[in-house]
């Protein structure tokens, strides 16, 4: 590690010691899990570019900033960026605390959705498992277990199918930078269905480190939409593991819009026979926004299959980082692997990355990918024209084109309908950052 | 079992064809790596002063460095000084004047590796620089080519006859530092070929080297430059076979290509050096940095190869497409059966204007071979529409096998357009039982499918080396299919 | 030749054929008509060797040799030609370079010296123009790209080339226009002599319009449940599967 990682790496452990303070005492097996948290980012310290997989994403100018963890705030402080009429199934967060005030709980038998500090004194055992002796993959987590404050806790019963979905709204109010560790937890029953909507908002400069933790059961279904509009001066960086067991499907969309500097890791684990997931992402960068996305699917049983389609669209010193890999275990006989990556650079200064990579332990598979970098094409581009368009014009057609191909598959019709006037709005006003980028705004 | 499994399974177990050893004299340094052992070496060589130099500051750099780990090949750590860094045959004279001189044993030797030399002259108009060991020790057709003002010779040869050259052109490419191995070999390469061709000039002829790890406990470092001046061409052949050896050894060689404004190169090779028995032991650990750069406009490179044998093959025939114009190619069969570990792709860094460059790619994992394909596509800055495809396609055969595609694609320039695609398949039943169903040998079937899906690469090969690769995929399939 | 005698055939657990006895002698051209999901193309597939069906009772002998014993390479050699309903695509593998491959084993299993490639070239012309295709088609990856008609126009070149003893047509009509249906069985029906016995498998009377059968059988549920002269096919067009399965008492 690097001495300028290292030293940051001290620095935040001390100031995040110092500023962490519990809203009620903790059992013992929670401070255990922080306390081996604690250790795990002694050693493992924060990621460099000298990682394999951080070599496009260098946190050095992140690192410059003392980040302090997040102080308290007004609920009203929070409210331009919430929308007024709030759905039901709903809970916000203001700086890593829970905000009832905002939120709209739902706590029946079908479907429990609390804070996560609740959760665990109403399941304690059921979260000592979950969290004490975590598998900690890099600094992050290992930041994330050791200063959590709140989050979400979510339990749908078997056979439930609510019909609208539920929404996660994560707000951060920096005035000087600061950083939140939010968690999810979501367990989704046997047979169960739900759409669930992850987002991600604020203002000022400030690190939100998340991480979410997502199981299946069988037959259970997914479709989840992670979306990144966090504050032109943020850093994100956000893990979704996801277990899926037989028979299971999850259907993912990571929209990545705002931040200076963000960077998604989302791992699927294919447990069962016949689970399959689809994931998709856009990636939108303006002025030097640096957006990084990283996926890991896993097969690890027969008959599973999964398809990938990440695409970016990259305007100004703009950068975007897709790294997809997919790999067969031995006994995942009869796997199927699509992924796809394509990359849309409108301007000289703009870069893309992407490394689509399969790993094959199998013979009887069935994978492919494909990625492309480049411009809009000339044809279609020439054939609006031919038709009286003009060139700005068409060329904001085609590049809106580009991305909707993401939104296409989104299932429910409202969010789909929302995410498309967010995203037009996105490439249309890109220098307007903050409330702009809310989701729903009114 | 499935009858075609069972006849791929004996196919499998065949032996290396090429596994003997030749008894022959050498003259070889001792054991172990210093810098008494390049001062031998240099000396042996009567280079000049120069090369001297540069070796050492290659050896002392090299002791800076620790040997890489990043790729996905797994051996266990090379014992440097356990190594010979230098074995020649010994010679009744001084150097041979003629093929006759040839000590009897050598030619019989080449014999068995089927490039008998003077049938060769005869036959094929192949002009052979036969390396054996570390030293050149016959070198044809060398009049011929020297009326075209063509010099081909060993590397030894070159740094006494033209220093010039060498100094001006040797670690353009692969410095010194680039990487381990290449500081390793630059440090102790003991021969290899050098080939200039002067400006406008076509050579008349496919030039060909066959190197040959022979003495035991020897490790290769052979070391080959290439120069095509403005305007000129070649073509030149690779072809490696090593004799069974209980042991790893290690053949860590260079290859530097430099096309100037209007040449074109083209590089091929057929690798079969020792792969190991089929439980692992023994075989070639193949590590070695070839590069090309096209540096002038207009210039083109390309790399075919064809690569069955070696325990570990560790490779990525690189173009740097610095000319405006200039066209890198990327052609491989890469084949794993048995134990072995394949880590290989190319990489294609575009800097000059209106640069294309095309990979394809063809991985066959048998038994429980492991293959990789790893490969970087760069668009620089000033890279205006620059162009890249790149297709890479796995084939599995039995169910113990591997096959990985690592592809990095980095892109600065808006105009660029870079295309990838990649998959990964099995050979079908029903493609098998189709023929069959005409009439073909399960066995065969196999091979049909196997040389069609590396066709794209082996019409990439020149004629004589197209037929032996097919061949050569024939023999190391043996006994692979499930 | 042939002699199929209580033929059942399952593929898992389920049962296909359910004893079938079929008895063709050379020079005749037997049709097997039936709905979909008869088991037709099972039949053609066990007789040409396919991997993944377990017979379980009966035995076929082809010029008195236990065929079940032979690997389907063998049973090719020995003269047994399976024209594919889905002709497999093989990337990379040039057209001509199956037909020789396939010829040379052929006649090398027969004792016959391999042949040159000047005589093979001038043979597979001939057999060209015979089912009438386009000679680009021989360099071609084998059936890659080839349209439907082309893909079964390619069947029969082969079969004109192997020359089989017994060949078996699997669909070989369907997805063909009316002309390419013309050309195809104008093929065939050059093929037919004393020695040759042909199998139809055909879902439809049409292409019984161009070559004519000598008997005809119609399989349902796995059992042929009536044999007859060309004249089956007719009323087969006219009425449907339907009242034959109902007149012997099985549900459509």
């Amino acid at each position: 590690m690097s001495t300028i990682h290292s030293e940051a790496a001290e620095r935040w452990l001390k100031d995040f010691q110092s500023d962490f303070s519990k809203s009620a005492p903790e059992s013992s097996w929670l401070q255990t899990s922080r306390r081996q948290a604690i250790a795990a980012f002694s050693t493992r310290g924060l990621p460099t570019t000298r990682m394999e997989s951080w070599k496009y994403t260098s946190l050095s100018p992140m690192l410059a900033t003392g980040f302090r963890l997040a102080p308290q705030v007004e609920d009203s402080a929070a409210l331009p960026y919430i929308e007024k009429s709030l759905p039901a199934n709903r809970m916000v967060f203001i700086n890593g605390r829970y905000a009832p005030g905002l939120s709209n709980l739902r706590d029946t038998e079908s479907l429990i959705l609390i804070p996560l500090t609740e959760a665990i004194s109403r399941y304690p055992q059921e979260l000592e498992q979950c969290m004490v002796n975590p598998h900690l993959d890099n600094g992050f987590s290992a930041l994330n277990e050791a200063f959590w404050q709140d989050g979400a806790y979510l339990r749908l019963a078997p056979h439930a199918k609510p019909d609208s979905p539920v929404y996660l709204t994560f707000v951060t109010l920096a005035d000087q930078p600061c950083v939140t560790h939010p968690r999810v937890m979501l367990f989704i029953g046997e047979n169960a269905a739900l759409t669930l909507v992850e987002n991600y908002v604020g203002k000022g400069p400030y690190l939100t480190n998340t991480q979410s933790a997502i199981h299946l059961e069988k037959e259970a279904r997914l479709d989840y939409l992670r979306l990144q509009c966090e504050s032109p001066a943020a850093h994100h960086i956000g893990e979704v593991s996801v277990i899926a067991e037989a028979g299971s499907s999850f259907q993912s969309h990571s929209i990545a819009l705002g931040g200076v500097l963000a960077r998604v890791s989302l791992s699927t684990r294919l447990n069962g026979n016949g689970a399959s997931c689809k994931l998709h992402g856009l990636m939108i960068g303006h002025g030097h926004q640096h957006q990084d996305e990283h996926t890991h699917i896993q097969h690890a049983k027969p008959d599973t299959s999964s398809e990938e389609h990440y695409r970016s669209i990259l305007d100004d010193a703009s950068r975007s980082v897709f790294c997809g890999r997919v790999t067969v275990e031995e006994g995942a006989s009869q796997s199927k692997a699509q992924q796809a990556s394509h990359n849309l650079l409108l301007s000289r200064e703009a870069e893309a990355d992407t490394l689509p990579q399969l790993e094959i332990f199998n013979d009887d598979v069935r994978c492919s990918h494909g990625a492309t970098v480049g411009q809009l094409d000339e044809t279609a581009l020439f054939y609006l024209k031919s038709r009286g368009i003009g060139q700005g014009e068409a060329i904001t057609m085609l590049t809106r084109a580009f991305a909707q191909v993401i939104l296409d598959s989104i299932i429910n019709p409202f969010l789909q309908e929302k995410l498309g006037a967010l995203i037009g709005d996105k490439l249309d006003k890109p220098q307007d950052g903050g409330a702009k980028h809310v989701f729903f705004h009114g | 079992m499935n009858t075609a499994a069972h006849e791929l399974d004996t196919l499998i177990n065949r032996d290396y064809e090429y596994g003997f050893e030749s008894d022959i004299d050498s003259d070889m340094a001792p054991k172990g790596l210093s810098e008494e052992t390049i001062r031998f070496i240099s000396e042996r060589k009567q280079e000049p002063g120069f090369l001297l130099e540069w070796r050492l500051k290659a050896y002392r750099h090299w002791l800076t460095l620790k040997s890489p780990n990043w790729s996905s090949v797994h051996y266990p750590p090379i014992n440097f000084q356990d190594i010979i860094y230098y074995s020649a045959p010994k010679l009744r004279d001084n150097a041979p004047k003629s093929l006759e001189e040839i000590d009897p044993e050598l030619l019989r030797t080449y014999d068995k590796l089927g490039i008998p030399l003077k049938e060769q002259e005869l036959l094929a108009g192949v002009a052979v620089d036969a390396v054996f060991d570390s030293v050149s020790v016959a070198t044809t057709f060398k009049d011929r080519l020297a009326r075209e003002g063509i010099v081909f010779c060993s590397f030894s040869e070159a740094a006494r006859l033209h220093p010039e050259l060498v100094k001006q052109y040797m670690g353009s490419v692969v410095s010194y530092m680039d990487n381990f191995y290449a500081a390793l070999n630059s440090a102790v390469f003991s021969d290899g070929t050098f080939c200039y061709i002067p400006p406008g000039v076509k050579c008349p002829m496919e030039l060909s080297t066959y190197f040959r790890i022979n003495a035991k406990n020897s490790g290769q470092f052979e070391r080959t430059l290439i120069i095509a001046d403005k305007g000129a061409s070649v073509s030149y052949l690779e072809g490696c076979t090593a004799p069974m050896r209980d042991e790893n050894q290690l053949h860590a060689a260079v290859v530097e290509l430099i096309a100037l404004e209007d040449a074109q190169i083209r590089y091929s090779t057929v690798q079969n050096w020792y792969p190991g028995d089929k439980d692992g032991k023994g075989g070639i650990f193949n590590f070695v940095t070839k590069r090309g750069d096209c540096r002038g406009s207009r210039s083109r490179i390309s790399w075919t190869q064809v690569e069955t044998g070696s325990a570990i093959t560790w490779k990525y025939p690189s173009v740097i497409l610095r000319g405006d114009d200039s066209v890198g190619e990327f052609y491989s069969v890469a084949l794993t059966n048995n134990c072995q570990q394949a880590d290989t792709g190319t990489k294609m860094l575009h800097i000059g204007r209106n640069t294309r460059s095309t990979i394809v790619s063809k991985g066959i994992s048998a038994g429980r071979g492991q293959n990789a394909y790893r490969g970087l596509v760069k668009v620089l800055k000033g890279a205006e529409n620059a162009r890249n495809y790149s297709q890479c396609d796995s084939l599995l055969l039995g169910n113990r096998c591997a096959a990985h595609t690592f592809p990095y694609i980095e892109v600065k320039n808006p105009t660029a357009k870079v295309e990838h695609e990649a998959t990964t398949s099995r050979i079908g039943e029903d493609q098998l039982f189709y023929c069959m169903q005409r009439g073909l040998s399960a066995e065969d079937a196999v091979s049909m499918i196997v040389n069609g899906f590396c066709r794209e690469v082996f019409k990439k090969l020149p004629m004589e080396f197209a037929v032996e690769a097919q061949k050569l995929l024939g023999v190391s399939l043996e006994g692979s299919i499930g | 030749m042939l002699e199929i005698r209580n033929l059942n055939v399952s593929i898992g657990d389920k049962p296909i054929l359910k004893g079938i006895d079929l008895h063709v002698k050379p020079g005749e051209i037997h049709a097997i008509m039936g709905p979909n999901g008869s088991g037709k193309s099972t039949l053609a597939q066990v007789l040409a060797g396919r991997e993944g069906y377990t017979v379980t009772e009966g035995e076929i002998l082809f010029e008195n040799k236990n065929l079940l014993e032979l690997a389907p390479e063998l049973r090719a050699r020995e003269g047994i030609f399976l024209a594919f309903q889905y002709p497999v695509e093989i990337p990379g593998v040039a057209n001509i370079y199956l037909l020789k491959a396939a010829i040379n084993a052929r006649r090398k299993h027969q004792g016959l010296p391999e042949l040159d490639a000047m005589d093979f070239l001038e043979l597979t012309k001939e057999k060209l123009r015979l089912v009438g295709m386009d000679e680009a088609l021989l360099y071609r990856p084998v059936n890659e790209g080839f349209s439907g008609g082309e893909k079964k126009r390619n069947e029969i070149l082969q079969m004109a080339l192997l020359e089989p003893k017994l060949a078996l047509l699997d669909e070989t009509d369907s997805g063909l226009d009316i002309d390419a249906l013309k050309t195809v069985s104008e093929g065939v029906n050059a093929l037919k002599n004393p020695d040759r016995a042909i199998i139809l498998i055909t879902h439809y009377q049409r292409l019984l319009d161009y070559i004519h059968p000598d008997r005809v059988h119609v399989l349902a549920n796995g059992r042929i449940i009536r044999s007859g002269g060309p004249e089956l096919a007719l009323t087969l067009e006219e009425r449907g599967y339907g009242w034959l399965e109902t007149a012997e008492g099985i549900p459509a």
